[in-house]
């Protein structure tokens, strides 16, 4: 398995550095992190990454509104979005499924499997 | 009672009635005919008489002819005819007197006229004749022929008289008798109209008056009788004619009809009464039934009018339709719902109250409900003034009383505000949610980490994470118990212990607890206290205090002032005006934008989420602040201007005291206390205080002033703030007690610190009172100082399973000086509490053998800890009544994890302050330590 980039876009500076942590120490993957929509837009167009981990509730720009523009840039677009989020009821499941999201891993999460789960909804 | 059974009654006593008028009817038939044949006896009887009478009458004129001729031995023919003629004119029913020679033939005749046929004849011609000639003449006497055919025609008899003058036969004197006519003129006219009259001779019957009658009359009432005349009988028959038998028959006939008449009468009347009976009894029945009728129907009226008033002032919007689908009433509710009067709506088309997106819906559900009678729908509905809100509609088909359909009813409510409560509710949950599991997420991330031991050879990053983990258990600790406060708070059930409080001691202690965050910040805090009162809970207003304070120092930038002001206002929107405080706190912030000036109050409603995260907040500061202070009812509000800062205002009604003249004692006799602090505030209150209170007040801003002040005017007391700019409470203190004329004055520590353990026996402090100051706690203390008294050491008993946070709080206490003994146990705290007699009891809930309640209601039971101060250190937040159940003497419950240790510290200080004075003023008489 070649080390693959996961960006990761929270607005949680914590949850951020927790999950960095983990994709890279338990995992070995290369983590990018961002702390607003915006900011990820950017950094995914620019390091096309392998895969994003996105926040839900975020301010300003929130995950949804994120992983639609995601969607519709040409340059982002192929790139698999893994919602982390802790709106976790099964409405919410259904509604982020419709949305076209790779998968959905609930926070809080646990470290020493998020990798797995990556891996498992990811198929790498 | 069935038909049949109704008739028999009737007829039973129609058939008696009848039976008996039939027997009776009998009887009188029967009489009757006993009667007529009486009368036809009698009649029989005078017939007979008559006919015998008359023929006697007829043959003596005959014998008187016979006998003439005897005497004169033979009369001449014209001297016979004349005496017969006479005697033939006057007896009526002669046919002829005859005269007939010794051979019997007839010679003379009279009348001659009519009876041709027999002169000259020889009656011997006929053996009747012959007979009745041959018997008169043997015996000499008047003979009558049987019935004969008369030579003149006509049945008829002969009277045969023999003449014998002088003994020798002459002939015969001969009466001719038609019998018909001579019965007719013999026999009364009377009788013959009354009876059928028949006479036979043996059985030819020679008359009959009525011929044809005799057949139709009834022989039952026939009379039979003989009439013997001169050696032959006749036979007579009578019988009462037709118009004789019916002459008295009225009375059968009346009485039998009558009778029957009568019968069917009664038994009609008895038919009628039963009739009448049973159709009273229908009648009673309808009666009845109309009453209940009549009451169901006023009953039903009553409703009716009752329903309609409810219809009127109910609560749900109520219309009614007419076919053209236009408004033809409404209720009042109805009229506000969309916002017109009642009167404006008549006419108008439902089209014009929903919203035009949802109308094809509206149709669709009218649809439905003219089909099943009843539809329900959500909708939007449109305001007269054009404002939409939702509603839930049913509509119920109006029919007449034969079903015809009229129109429809409408019933609406205005859902509007449901749906927004529904949408905050949700909104809430879902922010809850997310908020808790926001901190949950580092915190099992970060465990996470460490736990598995991939962090084990680097450990900066271990180290990180594990800090990671604390400040978001803060975090969540602090969302906790602000959600749990604002549920309690807004649920009722945390009731604000309120009570007086001084505005510039609440205003000062929320500085104070600010200052350090203010200077971290590097941002000045300016506060403004006036002199006023509120009535409150003062740890409730001190939490609204620095929550605010601390926004607006989060929000502040560096190096600029935060002004914290408070005046007092009266209400002019009232006639009866309360006076409110106005509390400002103006920052120089980013400010808040004016479409969020309102929603911050609400509950996770920053300005900015990330806000929460970055400046440590929860989101439900000003939720919560709200919530306190319309418990208080007051009011808070904002202004912001973009940009330029942010101005929060709180109103509470100010606490206005009883106007007690206040005792003056601003007189030389009175106690000069010298109040020292550098913040004026303070010093105004403190002096305000003492001279309300008659003691002669001087100030001084700093301990420079204070000792020059001490030196020169003698105070009786010393109140001494220990942090102040230039020469800070300690040296000060320390100079007044090197001073000859100084080193006596009591001096009174007035400090927003804790005693600490750096001054441990804070030797030259007679008292410590902490800011801000409770009043009763200050005068006791002031009184105490005067009066030449120190504090002395206490005793505290902590009872506490948990033998970590046991050696904490001991940790606390001894820092003060204070003795402290534990008691992990209930069972030892008793044993404990009777051996030492603590002057305070720290009391843990849960504890093992027996639990803190038992602790508490065993020592209400003891003479001397009955009142012994009390504070309830506990896991579990108490209900009223669980307080209830534990209160001593002065109590205090905290409840763990709510309260930081520091504060726990602060207010436990505060506590053992309280206590002191009372304690040490009865010490010599309740309080004997037996045990050391």
């Amino acid at each position: 398995v070649t080390a693959k980039r996961i960006l990761i876009i929270d607005d949680e500076e914590d949850i951020r550095e927790v999950a960095q942590l983990t994709l890279e120490s338990v995992g070995g993957w290369e983590v990018l992190t961002a702390e607003s929509g915006m900011e990820g837009l950017q950094l995914a167009e620019a390091e096309k990454p392998n895969a994003i981990l996105l926040d839900v509730m975020m301010p300003d720009m929130d995950g949804i509104a994120t992983f639609e523009k995601l969607m519709t840039n040409p340059e982002t677009q192929s790139i698999p979005v893994i919602l982390l989020t802790a709106k976790v009821q099964s409405s919410d499941r259904q509604k982020f499924a419709e949305l076209g999201v790779k998968g959905l891993i609930a926070k809080p999460f646990n470290p020493m499997v998020l990798n797995d789960q990556l891996v498992d909804i990811l198929g790498w | 009672m069935s038909n049949g059974k109704n008739l028999w009654i009737p007829m039973i006593v129609g058939t008696s009635i009848i039976i008996l008028n039939l027997l009776f009817w009998q009887e009188l038939v029967r009489q009757e005919d006993v009667y007529i044949k009486k009368n036809a006896e009698l009649a029989a009887a005078s017939i007979s008489h008559d006919i015998r009478a008359e023929i006697q009458t007829r043959t003596l004129g005959l014998l008187r002819m016979a006998r003439r001729w005897e005497l004169e031995g033979g009369t001449i023919k014209p001297k016979w005819e004349a005496d017969a003629l006479n005697y033939y004119r006057d007896y009526p029913g002669f046919q002829a007197l005859e005269w007939a020679d010794e051979s019997s033939y007839v010679r003379w005749i009279i009348p001659v006229k009519g009876n041709e046929a027999a002169q000259n004849l020889n009656l011997t011609f006929e053996e009747r004749r012959s007979t009745a000639l041959a018997k008169a003449r043997e015996s000499r006497k008047v003979t009558i022929t049987r019935a004969i055919n008369l030579a003149q025609g006509g049945k008829g008899f002969l009277m045969v008289i023999p003449l014998f003058p002088k003994n020798k036969f002459d002939g015969f004197i001969i009466g001719s008798f038609r019998s018909q006519t001579l019965l007719d003129a013999i026999l009364s006219k009377n009788l013959l109209q009354k009876y059928a009259i028949a006479i036979f001779d043996g059985t030819e019957k020679i008359y009959t008056n009525q011929e044809d009658l005799i057949a139709k009359i009834p022989t039952k009432w026939q009379h039979n009788t003989e009439i013997n005349l001169n050696g032959i009988t006749w036979r007579l028959q009578v019988l009462p004619t037709v118009t004789k038998a019916t002459e008295h028959s009225p009375l059968p006939t009346v009485v039998l009809s009558g009778g029957t008449l009568v019968a069917v009468l009664f038994a009609w009347g008895v038919y009628l009464t039963q009739q009448s009976r049973r159709q009273t009894q229908q009648l009673k029945a309808i009666n009845h039934e109309l009453a209940d009728r009549i009451a169901e129907s006023q009953r039903t009226e009553t409703e009716l009018r009752n329903l309609s008033t409810a219809l009127e002032s109910a609560v749900e919007g109520i219309s009614h339709f007419n076919l053209e689908q236009r408004y033809v009433y409404v209720n009042q509710a109805y009229a506000k719902i969309i916002g017109y009067q009642p009167q404006e709506i008549f006419g108008m088309e439902w089209q014009q109250t929903i919203h035009t997106e949802d109308q094809e819906k509206v149709m669709v559900k009218y649809q439905k409900m003219l089909e099943d009678g009843k539809a329900e729908v959500e909708a939007r509905g449109v305001r007269q003034d054009g404002s939409v809100f939702d509603m839930q509609v049913v509509i119920v088909k109006a029919c007449d009383r034969y079903e015809n359909y009229k129109g429809y009813y409408c019933f609406v409510k205005d859902i509007s505000h449901r749906r927004e409560i529904e949408r905050i509710k949700d909104e809430f949950v879902s922010v809850v949610s997310h908020e808790l599991r926001t901190p949950l997420t580092s915190i099992r991330g970060s465990l996470g980490l460490i736990a598995s031991g991939v962090l084990n050879t680097q450990p900066e990053k271990a180290q990180r994470m594990l800090d990671i983990a604390v400040n978001n258990t803060d975090r969540l600790i602090r969302l906790i118990n602000d959600i749990l406060d604002i549920e309690r708070i807004e649920s009722g059930k945390v009731s604000m212990t309120k009570q007086i409080c001084d505005v510039p001691s609440l205003m000062q202690q929320s500085v104070e607890e600010m200052q350090s965050m203010a200077d971290k910040a590097g941002v000045a805090l300016s506060v403004s206290p006036i002199l006023a009162k509120l009535w409150a809970d003062p740890d409730r207003i001190v939490q609204i205090f620095t929550n605010l304070l601390s926004n607006a120092i989060k929000f502040s930038p560096q190096g600029s002032t935060i002004w914290f002001d408070a005046k007092v206002e009266g209400n002019e929107e009232l006639s009866v005006s309360t006076p409110t405080i106005l509390f400002t706190i103006r920052d120089r912030g980013r400010g808040i934008p004016a479409d969020k000036i309102e929603t911050i109050f609400g509950r996770f409603q920053q300005v900015d989420a990330s806000d929460s995260r970055k400046k440590g907040g929860t989101g439900l500061g000003l939720a919560i602040c709200r919530s306190i202070i319309q418990c208080h009812d007051g009011r808070i509000w904002a202004e912001s201007t973009v940009g330029e800062g942010s101005t929060f205002y709180i109103s509470l009604p100010l606490y206005q005291e009883p106007i007690i003249p206040s005792v003056s004692r601003n007189n030389s006799d009175s106690p000069l206390i010298l109040v020292c602090d550098d913040d004026p505030s303070v010093r105004v209150v403190m002096q305000t205080m003492l001279e309300q209170r008659g003691y002669q007040t001087i100030c001084a801003a700093s301990g420079q002033e204070a000792i020059e002040v001490a030196i020169k005017q003698q105070p009786d007391a010393i109140f001494l703030n220990l942090m102040m700019p230039g020469m800070h409470g300690w040296e000060t203190l320390g100079v007044l007690k090197q001073q000859p004329q100084t080193k006596d004055i009591p001096a009174i520590v007035l400090s927003g610190l804790m005693p600490d353990a750096r001054s441990t026996s804070h030797a030259n402090v007679t008292d410590w009172i902490v800011k801000p100051p409770d009043e009763k706690l200050l005068f006791q203390a002031l009184e105490r100082a005067l009066a030449g008294e120190k504090s002395q050491s206490l005793k505290v008993l902590i009872v506490e399973d948990d033998t970590d946070l046991a050696q904490v709080l001991i940790a606390v206490f001894e820092r003060h000086g204070v003795e402290t003994y534990h008691a992990k146990t209930g069972r030892e705290a008793l044993r404990l509490s009777q051996r030492i007699l603590p002057d305070l009891l720290v009391l843990d809930l849960a504890l093992p053998e027996v639990d803190g309640f038992a602790v508490v209601d065993w020592l209400r039971h003891h003479r001397h800890l009955c009142m012994v101060p009390l504070v309830v250190y506990c896991a579990k937040d108490l209900n009223n009544f669980d307080r209830e159940r534990l209160k001593l003497g002065q109590t205090l419950f905290f409840t763990k994890g709510r309260v930081t240790p520091e504060e726990f510290e602060k207010h436990i200080v505060s506590l053992l302050n309280r206590i002191i004075p009372t304690i040490k003023g009865d010490s010599s008489d309740s309080q004997t330590h037996s045990y050391h």
